[in-house]
């Protein structure tokens, strides 16, 4: 099936005047029609300038310096920082609605630019398309809503305020930056929820980029697991988690505090994640791997491979961790 | 009553004190002086009855306290004494100079704003590009020159060789004053423009990494829509206060300019009454461009919340 | 967008160690002038203040850039001139800055009463046009290099006892100067071994850009005659005198001010290059 919205090969170079790296190299990622897509990273991992390489906005001084971006197995157009195109099809919700909102312009102006510029209604159908809009991601008062300002607004509010504006452009494809890591706990799920409920709906594809496994169980099918810059990991949701091909997905898991579970039990990952100007060679995650051999360090980049029909993992000893994991549904075909 | 015009009373009542103490530290320039000031004033060949009789016009035979609560009390009348040379009310000397004055200030700052903003976007915009390095070269090298010179240099370069404008004087016509404000402004706004340049380039750096600017290009609001609904209008709020911080510099600048270009404000005025030791007229020019200080930075904190409805009315 | 770029900043910063070039260079001319006027009665070729050829004299070998009105060599009080100027500008600039750090160091440290009448002083001296305020001052104090010092600092003091002030609250804040705290330093100890340093870098990046302004303002002064009096040698006065003759002899007023110019641009490069490497 032909991926809905797809990097290949994708290449991210950062411009620092003499000096230059590229957070991101070689990275393959791909969402199918209608399905949810978590990308789960450490911070600076460059999951974030991958959801923004995705959407054509890459900050400025940051580009792309080989790879393409396909929507519907079409190559898109390279955008660039200096003339920045948004990738057709494609809408984003950021992290900080309070940030991504203009401090200036009242709810009403917000959406009337994003409705306006999208050319999809003339002036008068405009505020009953937002009002609409904001009714359908759960706001229950849209009028006042609308004439107020982004910071006489709660969070949560926000939120959906930004979620109202990404759909405006009736997008196939949502892009999620961890929306929810500003927000207290039941705002989140609410927001979850509803994320989950608007791409039922609207029959969209959803990437979501965190850093939390819990809300990738939650609201993904399937996950990508970013480590420096490259997928390390990808498979269906569950399969990952039962059963984890890479050792840097396993510490993930084991990382993550369960209450059920004694502090004693808490595993960290050691180490910190190397600086997108010195990556390590071989493969990335050797210097932080409780199952690294001599051999790992050697080489260029480690690439993933094939180990079922949807799961391909970019370690060489994956079996070996499969087995130790106890799970056999992960090799089984 | 609005909230607005309510928070306008209040901070205006707020800069009584200020004001007291202002007219304070005006009152004491006479005081600090070494030696007699009468005898300063009334000049090296005076009489010792001239001497005294100057004494006696200032009041400076009476205690100090109540020298103070005279010269508040004459303030808020209007009255800030009379010039010892010219025999002219002080008031008449600033309202007198002080239209040409306030143009200045109005057309150089307008000047350098032409020239800040549209050079700290495009700076910003082709950030660690040669247009980028080009304009902070210009505003680095813009600060090191002292006005009085870039007034001097556009005299002999462009007045003297063409002619267009006058070398010294302002004119009676309001096409010789037009005239005759131009290179005067252009000085300001050149010696202006870098202070406020690199401040608006930050600002248009951390408007465009924004959230809200990437935002506006994914749903398609881009080219000039987006400069004029989303640049622009956050960048103003920064570029008032900007604006007003470099006042008190722009003033120094008015004083520089009247004296080197020859037109007759309060700027001239304050450096003819310097080099004739006319305390009154020094005093009261000093006064005036406190108040106009202060005013600026009041005008700028009610303008911020016209423009930006995160400010609340305190 | 913070997260996407915070990769970018954290590079910056790893590579900030390096000298920027604008510091090397503006400290390379820096040490020319301080050498230019450390030696200047050994590089000028004549005295500054005797009449060695006619007035108004056009740039020749003998004079490589003419003489003045009273026919004194225009090079020669250049050079000379930097023995004023430089000094001067170094010195109200170092002097605002020290009463400014023991002021505001006191006033973060001891808070209270202290505290608030020095910001109430310095709203004060806010309120007025600076350099008008100078005027005023340097006028009654009477004209002369000493007024000018005097009235300088009196204006200056007041930007720098803020940034220390603030520099010393932010700084006792943090965590490793509580950390400090507890294991029983004592305060002049704290004072001088973790706060200053810090305020330190604020202050000297503002001193850099501070010192062009100084350079600036002392020649305007001289420029109207109530700065640094005839016959020393000076840029500003320099261009007073030069003005007279604009029509027939305009490099007498360009020649000091390009001079001054140069100077100015110094500070501004070790300024722009000291914010480079310590700042923020």
């Amino acid at each position: 099936m032909t991926p809905s919205l797809e990097a290949r090969q994708l290449t991210i170079e950062v411009d620092a005047g003499r000096r230059s790296f590229t957070p991101v190299e070689d990275l393959d990622v791909a969402v199918a029609p209608g399905r949810a897509l978590g990308i789960v990273g450490e911070s600076g991992s460059g999951k974030s300038l991958t959801l923004r390489a995705l959407m054509g906005l890459l900050p400025p001084r940051v580009t792309v310096r080989s790879g393409e971006i396909r929507v519907d197995g079409e190559v898109i157009p390279r955008s660039t920082s200096r003339r920045p195109r948004a990738t057709p099809g494609v809408a984003m919700v950021f992290q900080e609605p309070l940030g991504a909102l203009n401090p200036l312009l009242r709810v009403k102006g917000l959406l009337d630019d994003v409705l306006r510029a999208g050319g999809r209604s003339g002036r008068k159908g405009t505020e009953e398309r937002a009002l609409s809009l904001l009714r359908e991601v759960g706001i229950s008062d849209p009028a006042a809503v609308m004439s107020a300002y982004p910071h006489q607004i709660s969070g949560g509010q926000r939120q959906r305020v930004m979620i109202a504006m990404a759909m405006a452009s009736e997008p196939r494809v949502l892009l999620c930056d961890e929306p929810t890591t500003a927000l207290d706990v039941t705002i989140q799920q609410r927001i979850l929820r509803l994320l989950r409920r608007i791409r039922e709906e609207h029959e969209m594809s959803l990437i979501y980029v965190t850093h939390d496994l819990a809300v990738v169980n939650e609201v993904c099918d399937d996950v990508a697991i970013i480590y420096a810059g490259q997928i390390v990991e990808s498979g269906k949701a569950e399969e990952v988690f039962a059963s984890p091909a890479h050792p840097y997905t396993r510490m993930l898991i084991d990382s993550v505090p369960d209450v059920a579970e004694r502090l004693d039990d808490l595993v960290g990952i050691p180490g910190v994640a190397p600086n997108p100007w010195q990556f390590p060679t071989g493969c990335r995650f050797h210097p932080r791997c409780f199952m690294a051999e001599p051999s790992c360090s050697e080489g260029p980049a480690f690439t993933r491979r094939q180990i079922s029909t949807d799961r391909a993992t970019a370690c060489t000893y994956a079996e070996q961790l499969l087995d130790l994991s106890g799970g056999s549904d992960g090799s089984a075909a | 009553m609005s909230d607005r015009s309510r928070y306008i009373l209040r901070r205006v009542a707020g800069l009584v004190p200020l004001l007291l103490a202002v007219l304070f530290v005006v009152f004491s320039l006479l005081q600090i002086t070494p030696g007699d000031p009468a005898r300063a004033m009334a000049g090296h060949r005076s009489t010792l009855e001239e001497v005294a009789e100057v004494r006696t016009e200032l009041g400076l035979d009476r205690p100090f306290f109540v020298q103070y609560v005279s010269y508040v009390v004459d303030a808020a009348q209007g009255d800030l004494g009379t010039s010892v040379r010219s025999r002219t009310p002080v008031t008449e000397i600033i309202t007198s100079g002080i239209p040409l004055s306030l143009t200045l200030i109005m057309l150089g700052s307008g000047l350098a704003m032409l020239i800040a903003t549209p050079l700290a976007w495009w700076s910003a915009t082709r950030r660690d590009r040669f247009a980028d390095h080009a304009i902070r070269a210009y505003s680095t090298v813009t600060l090191a020159v002292p006005m009085f010179w870039t007034g001097i240099v556009l005299l002999t370069a462009v007045a003297l060789p063409t002619g267009w404008f006058p070398v010294t004087g302002y004119g009676g016509t309001l096409a010789e004053r037009a005239r005759a404000l131009v290179l005067p402004s252009v000085t300001i706004a050149i010696a202006q423009a870098p202070l406020v340049l690199r401040g608006l380039r930050a600002e248009f750096l951390r408007i465009q990494e924004s959230d809200y600017i990437a935002v506006a290009t994914a749903s398609g609001v881009t080219g000039l829509r987006r400069l004029l609904r989303h640049e622009v209008p956050n960048a103003l709020v920064p570029a008032v206060s900007l604006m007003a911080v470099s006042v008190p510099y722009m003033l120094f600048g008015i004083v520089v300019v009247e004296t080197t270009f020859g037109l007759p404000g309060i700027g001239q005025a304050v450096t003819m009454a310097v080099n004739t030791k006319d305390f009154p007229v020094v005093q009261g020019v000093t006064l005036i461009f406190a108040l106009v200080t202060v005013t600026t930075y009041l005008i700028a904190d009610i303008v911020y919340t016209l423009i930006d409805p995160r400010i609340e009315l305190r | 967008m913070t997260a996407a770029i915070a990769p970018l900043q954290e590079f910056e910063e790893n590579f900030r160690r390096r000298l920027p070039n604008k510091l090397i260079a503006g400290l390379v001319m820096l040490a020319c002038f301080v050498l230019a006027a450390a030696l200047a009665s050994v590089i000028a070729p004549y005295d500054p203040n005797k009449l060695v050829a006619y007035p108004l004299e056009e740039p020749s070998s003998t004079h490589l850039l003419g003489t003045d009105p009273l026919g004194r060599d225009v090079l020669s009080r250049i050079i000379h001139a930097a023995r004023v100027d430089l000094p001067l500008a170094v010195t109200v600039v170092a002097l605002s800055a020290a009463v400014g750090a023991v002021v505001g160091g006191i006033a973060a440290y001891r808070g209270g009463f202290v505290d608030s009448l020095l910001n109430g002083l310095g709203s004060l001296v806010q309120a007025f046009p600076v350099y008008v305020l100078l005027i005023a001052v340097v006028f009654a104090l009477g004209p002369g290099a000493r007024s000018l010092v005097i009235g300088y600092v009196v204006i200056n003091w007041v930007i720098y006892a803020r940034i220390v002030r603030g520099e010393v609250l932010r700084v006792r804040g943090l965590d490793y100067v509580h950390a400090a705290r507890g294991t029983g330093t004592s305060g002049v100890r704290l004072l001088c071994l973790h706060i200053f340093p810090n305020a330190f870098r604020q202050v000297l990046i503002y001193m850099s850009s501070d010192v062009v302004l100084a350079i600036g303002t002392i020649a305007t002064f001289s420029f109207f005659g109530i700065g640094v009096q005839a016959p020393t040698a000076e840029w500003g006065a320099m261009v007073a005198s030069g003005r007279l003759y604009l029509t027939t002899d305009p490099l007498q007023a360009i020649f000091p001010g390009l001079t001054m110019i140069a100077l100015g641009l110094t500070f501004a490069l070790i300024g722009d290059g000291l914010d480079d490497h310590l700042g923020v």
